[in-house]
C-alpha cells in the first residue's frame, strides 16, 4: 500500500521515535507535499566522473589501492546555495538530498523524479531508486541530463519525490545489513562496488588458480 | 576532578593528532602538488606519535579508574610527555601548513557571517583567514597589515567547525581597542589585573568572544590555553569568563562540571608549566565587565540564552548522526494533538496542518554549541574506546578518525544547509 499525503503526515507526527519518518529541513511542506508524496530537494555536493590514464577500474586490485583509483575518477564539485551545477546533455554525476532522511522499519521508500523536471529531460536516478526500511542519511541522485540543453541545478530546487510504501516490519534494517555501504551518510558519496562480498572470494579464487 | 579535566585534555591532544594524520591522508592525495616522498615521512613521524601516546597504557588506564591519581604522575605526565608529545604535533602542524594546498572550506565563511556580523567588523576591512601551525597564535605579529580584519584558523582545525571559534579573535581584539562602551571599564579592570596593559586587552578580547559565541568559546579557548601553556588564562580570565556565562544566562551541567574539574586541575597545571598560581577574580569587577561587554554587542548581535537552549535541545540528534540544521516551530507532539482534532472534526484542512510542520533554521552559532557541549559530555567516552578498549580487529585510532570525520561533516552540512534554508525562506 503507498501512503497518502495525510498517512505520510500521521507517520511523520508518530508519538513513537521508532515509526517516525524524518525528514529535515521540511522548509516548505506546503510546497513539498502530494497526494503520495515528498518533494525533496537537491543538495550543495556533487560527484563528475572525469577521464584519467587508467584504463578501467580494476575490481580485482586491493580494495585501499581501489580506493586511490575511485578517487582519481571522481571529482568533487562543490557548489554554494546560490550558484548551479550545471550538467550537460548527456552528462552522468552524482548528487543527494538537501534533507536528511530516516525510514522506520516497516516502511520502505521509492525515489522518482518530478515531472517539471522529467520534461526538461533530467533523471534523477538510473537504477537505484528504492529505498530500504531503516534507511538514514541523505539519498543519493544519479542525475543525467537526456535532453539536449545544459540544465543549471541549483541547490535547494526540487528535483525528486519520495513516496512510501508499507510493509511487515524487517529485521534487517538498512544500517544493520551486513554489507550495508552508505548507511548514515549525509554527503554524496561515491560507488564503493569492490567492497561487495563476492569482489573477495573472486580475489581469492584467482589467487589460487595462479 | 582532576581526571574529569585530564580526560578533556587528553582527548584534545588524539583528536588533534587524528586532524593531523587526515590531513595528511588529504595531502597524499594530492601527489601532484606535494611531495608524495615527503607526506611518507610526515606520516611516518605521525604514526610514532600516535603509537607513543598511545603506548603509555599504565597512566591511561588511570584515567578511567576510580582511585584517584597517585602521587606527582600528573605532574610529571604535563611536564614531561604532554609537552614532548605536543611539542612533536606542532612541528608537524608547522610542516603541514607550508605544505597544505587545499582550499579552506565555504561553510567558514558561513560561520563568519553568522559570529562576525558585517555591521560589527565592516569598520575594521573585510575579513582575511590566516592558518597558523599550533601554537602559534598570531601568524602575522610585526608585520604591518593595514585595512584588512586578519582572522586566524589553525591548519588542524580547518575542517573542524567546533575549532573555528579562534577567528573571531581578530574582530574581538580591534573592538576591544575601539569599543567606546568599553572605555568605563579599563581602568577598574587594570587595576584588578596588576596593572598590566596586555592581560586588560586579552580579557576584552575573550570577553567579547564569548559574548559572541557563548559557551562554546569557553570550551575552545580553554582547550587552546592548556595547549599554548596559557597560564594568564588559567589564572585570570577562565574564572572570568565563567562569571560572564553565568551572568549571560549561558550555563549548563557539562559547563559547570568542566569549570570545577579545570579549577582543581589549575595547581598542578601551572606547576608544570613552572608558573604561579596568583589569580584572584574580583567577581564585581567581572561583572562590570560583561555589562560593558553587553553595551558593546548589543543582543541581535550576540549569542543569546535563547539560541543556547535551542542548542541543547540539539543533543539527541548529534547522538543519531540527523542534521541539526532546522527544528520545528511546533513541537511534534502539539501538531499530531491538532491533527487528530482535525480528523475528529471530520474536516482535515491539509495544508493548516503542513504550515505547522515547518522547520526553523539553526544559525552556525546553536550548531557550534550544540557540537560542543555534546563534545564536552563525550569525549570521556570516545578517549575510553581509543585506548582502552582493544580487541581482534578493533583500531580504536581508527574508528575515532571515523567518528571525528563523521561529525565534522554533519556540522558542516548542518551550517550549509540552515543558510540555504534562510534563502529558501526569503518572501518574493
Amino acid at each position: 500500500m503507498i501512503l497518502n499525503e495525510a498517512q505520510i503526515l500521521e507517520r511523520m507526527l508518530d508519538p513513537d521515535p521508532e515509526r517516525r519518518i524524518i525528514i529535515t529541513p521540511l522548509i516548505k511542506p506546503e510546497e513539498q507535499f502530494g497526494p503520495t508524496s515528498v518533494d525533496l530537494r537537491l543538495g550543495t555536493d556533487f560527484q563528475v566522473l572525469r577521464r584519467t590514464n587508467l584504463t578501467h577500474l580494476d575490481p580485482m586490485k586491493d580494495p585501499d589501492a581501489l580506493v586511490h583509483d575511485v578517487a582519481k575518477h571522481m571529482h568533487h564539485v562543490k557548489v554554494h546555495p546560490t550558484e548551479p551545477f550545471i550538467l550537460h546533455p548527456g552528462e552522468f554525476a552524482l548528487g543527494s538530498t538537501l534533507e536528511f532522511v530516516k525510514i522506520p522499519l516497516d516502511l520502505a521508500a521509492r525515489l522518482e523524479g518530478r515531472s517539471t523536471w522529467g520534461r526538461l529531460g533530467l533523471q534523477v536516478h538510473a537504477t537505484a531508486g528504492f529505498v530500504d526500511p531503516g534507511f538514514r542519511g541523505a539519498i543519493t541522485f544519479e542525475l543525467s541530463n537526456v535532453s539536449n540543453i545544459p540544465l543549471p541545478l541549483y541547490p535547494g530546487v526540487r528535483v525528486s519525490q519520495l513516496c512510501f510504501f508499507l510493509s511487515t516490519e524487517t529485521n534487517l534494517p538498512y544500517a544493520k545489513k551486513r554489507y550495508s555501504k552508505y548507511s548514515g551518510k549525509i554527503s554524496t558519496a561515491s560507488s564503493a562496488f569492490f567492497k561487495d562480498p563476492e569482489y573477495a572470494r573472486i580475489r581469492k579464487a584467482i589467487a589460487l588458480e595462479v | 576532578m582532576q581526571k574529569t579535566f585530564l580526560k578533556f585534555v587528553v582527548y584534545e591532544l588524539i583528536e588533534r593528532i587524528a586532524r593531523a594524520d587526515y590531513l595528511l591522508a588529504d595531502c597524499a592525495r594530492m601527489p601532484d602538488k606535494v611531495s608524495p616522498a615527503l607526506i611518507t615521512a610526515l606520516q611516518q613521524q605521525s604514526t610514532a606519535l600516535k603509537t607513543q601516546v598511545l603506548a603509555d597504557q599504565a597512566f591511561l588506564s588511570e584515567l578511567f579508574t576510580d582511585a584517584p591519581l597517585p602521587d606527582n604522575s600528573l605532574h610529571h605526565w604535563l611536564k614531561d610527555d604532554f609537552g614532548v608529545h605536543y611539542k612533536t604535533l606542532s612541528a608537524l602542524s608547522t610542516a603541514l601548513n607550508s605544505l597544505y594546498k587545499g582550499a579552506l572550506l565555504p561553510e567558514t565563511n558561513l560561520f563568519l557571517k553568522d559570529a562576525a556580523p558585517e555591521e560589527l567588523s565592516e569598520a575594521f576591512g573585510p575579513i582575511a583567514i590566516v592558518t597558523t601551525p599550533e601554537n602559534h597564535a598570531d601568524p602575522v605579529a610585526g608585520v604591518p597589515v593595514t585595512g584588512v580584519l586578519l582572522s586566524h584558523l589553525p591548519l588542524l582545525q580547518k575542517n573542524n567547525p567546533l575549532g573555528w571559534t579562534t577567528l573571531i579573535q581578530g574582530l574581538c581584539k580591534q573592538l576591544a581597542k575601539t569599543s567606546p562602551a568599553l572605555e568605563a571599564v579599563k581602568p577598574r579592570l587594570k587595576k584588578v589585573l596588576d596593572h598590566n596593559e596586555a592581560v586588560v586587552e586579552t580579557m576584552l578580547m575573550h570577553a567579547l568572544a564569548l559574548r559572541l559565541l557563548g559557551p562554546a568559546y569557553y570550551f575552545s579557548s580553554l582547550a587552546d590555553a592548556v595547549f599554548n601553556r596559557d597560564a594568564v588564562f588559567f589564572n585570570w580570565v577562565e574564572p572570568a569568563l565563567f562569571i560572564g556565562l553565568n551572568h549571560l544566562g549561558l550555563t549548563s551541567k557539562s559547563l559547570v562540571i568542566l569549570h570545577e574539574a579545570a579549577e582543581r586541575s589549575k595547581p598542578v597545571f601551572l606547576k608544570s608549566w613552572g608558573a604561579e598560581d596568583d589569580g584572584v577574580v574580583d567577581k564585581d569587577a567581572i561583572t562590570a565587565l560583561f555589562n560593558a561587554v553587553e553595551r558593546a554587542i548589543p543582543d541581535k548581535h550576540a549569542f543569546t540564552q535563547k539560541q543556547f537552549e535551542r542548542a541543547l535541545l540539539l543533543q539527541e540528534r548529534l547522538a543519531q548522526g540527523t542534521l541539526l540544521s532546522a527544528s520545528p516551530i511546533y513541537p511534534v507532539e502539539e501538531v499530531s494533538v491538532y491533527f487528530e482534532e482535525m480528523r475528529a472534526t471530520g474536516e482535515v484542512a491539509i495544508y493548516d496542518a503542513l504550515a505547522r510542520m515547518t522547520e526553523t533554521p539553526h544559525t552556525a552559532r546553536e550548531v557550534l554549541n550544540a557540537g560542543w557541549v555534546y563534545k564536552a559530555e563525550r569525549a570521556p567516552v570516545w578517549l575510553y574506546s581509543t585506548v582502552a578498549v582493544q580487541g581482534e580487529d578493533y583500531d580504536g585510532f581508527e574508528r575515532l578518525r571515523e567518528l571525528i570525520e563523521g561529525t565534522d561533516i554533519l556540522l558542516q552540512k548542518s551550517i550549509e544547509t540552515s543558510e540555504l534554508h534562510k534563502m529558501l525562506l526569503c518572501s518574493v
